[in-house]
């Protein structure tokens, strides 16, 4: 990290976790080129799963993801387009949220989380869990910069 | 002899085939076709009077002509660079495909050659493995090889429907595939 290099926004400086989300709150993350399709579509293949990082529009500007990175793409999602709940037929319930995890140098770094039975597993067996949750994802995602190359 | 001055008349000649004037402009890029097409278009001149409108989305599978043969070799070149991709590929941390992944998603691919069901893309994906993604719009399909050996199909319309199944590479499994999402999306 370039400390020198972060905007004043995202320093923390002290400032509390802000548990509070928006329902239309705005999250962004850094995109590659190799994962969209025709038209600027994010495909599902770009998600990751049971947990991800991104940053919360509140605390900080679209760009800010690529902050690093300027050559990569900027996607974004709204906090209510992440599915709540999954179940399967033979499996648990897994339940999604997105949480505030401010960084020293990144105050707007939050974590979409999975979490089964009340608790964060480290990993989900269930490929077809994975899948679908990216797949209820990836529609709702919207490309707001592409990646140049 | 007359009747042999008409039957060369009537008969094609092999020296002067019928004239066919081909319009080699760029055609205009239309949204709702998939990308390849409009790639496809600068390749190979299309008459236009013989263009027929964009075909349903079930039949976007379908390719068994000249079309198939260029999109079929612009699969197999991206699935060749995919053993190029290095760790974090995808600006974070994601794992590069790796052999066994490689070699399902191969296998996928010739599985639908042979069906004559060409996929639109192959992709990495950012949890390790390779995604053959059969359609985007308006309904996703695809075939996921994971770096840990699963293979996952998979079917999402947008809104309610959103399917996940684990399935194999052989042609049998992929003309499964075929026949499920097809039904998914006529539904």
């Amino acid at each position: 990290m370039h400390t020198a290099n972060v905007p004043e926004r995202l320093r923390r400086q002290g400032r509390p976790v802000d548990p509070h989300f928006h329902p239309t709150e705005r999250l962004f993350l850094r995109v590659a080129q190799a994962n969209l399709a025709a038209d600027g579509i994010l495909l599902p293949a770009a998600i990751r799963f049971p947990d991800f990082s991104v940053n919360r529009e509140k605390y900080s500007e679209p760009h800010d993801v690529i902050l690093f990175d300027p050559t990569a793409g900027i996607a974004c999602f709204k906090v209510e387009d992440i599915p709540s709940d999954l179940s399967s037929e033979h499996g648990p319930c897994h339940q999604f949220l997105v949480e505030h995890v401010p960084e020293d140098d990144n105050y707007a770094h939050s974590e979409v989380r999975t979490y089964r039975g009340g608790e964060r597993p480290s990993r989900v067996k269930s490929k077809t869990m994975k899948t679908r949750f990216r797949n209820a994802l990836f529609s709702k995602i919207k490309i707001l910069k592409e990646p140049l190359g | 002899m007359p009747n042999l001055i008409q039957a060369a008349w009537d008969r094609p000649s092999r020296l002067s085939p019928p004239r066919v004037i081909e319009d080699q402009r760029p055609l205009p890029r239309d949204r709702s076709v998939p990308r390849f097409q409009h790639e496809l278009a600068a390749v190979i001149p299309i008459r236009r009077a013989t263009q027929s409108p964009p075909r349903p989305w079930g039949d976007q599978l379908e390719l068994r002509d000249q079309a198939g043969s260029v999109r079929r070799i612009r699969l197999e070149s991206q699935l060749k660079k995919l053993s190029e991709v290095a760790r974090g590929w995808d600006t974070y941390s994601a794992d590069p495909p790796n052999p066994l992944a490689l070699r399902k998603a191969r296998e996928v691919l010739a599985a639908s050659v042979k069906l004559g069901s060409l996929p639109d893309r192959i992709v990495p994906s950012v949890e390790g493995g390779v995604a053959v993604v059969f359609a985007v719009r308006p309904h996703y399909a695809a075939i996921e090889c994971f770096n840990e050996g699963d293979v996952i199909a998979s079917f999402a319309d947008g809104g309610s429907r959103n399917d996940a199944w684990e399935t194999g590479v052989k042609p049998i499994d992929i003309r499964s595939f075929l026949g499920r999402v097809r039904g998914l999306a006529h539904r």
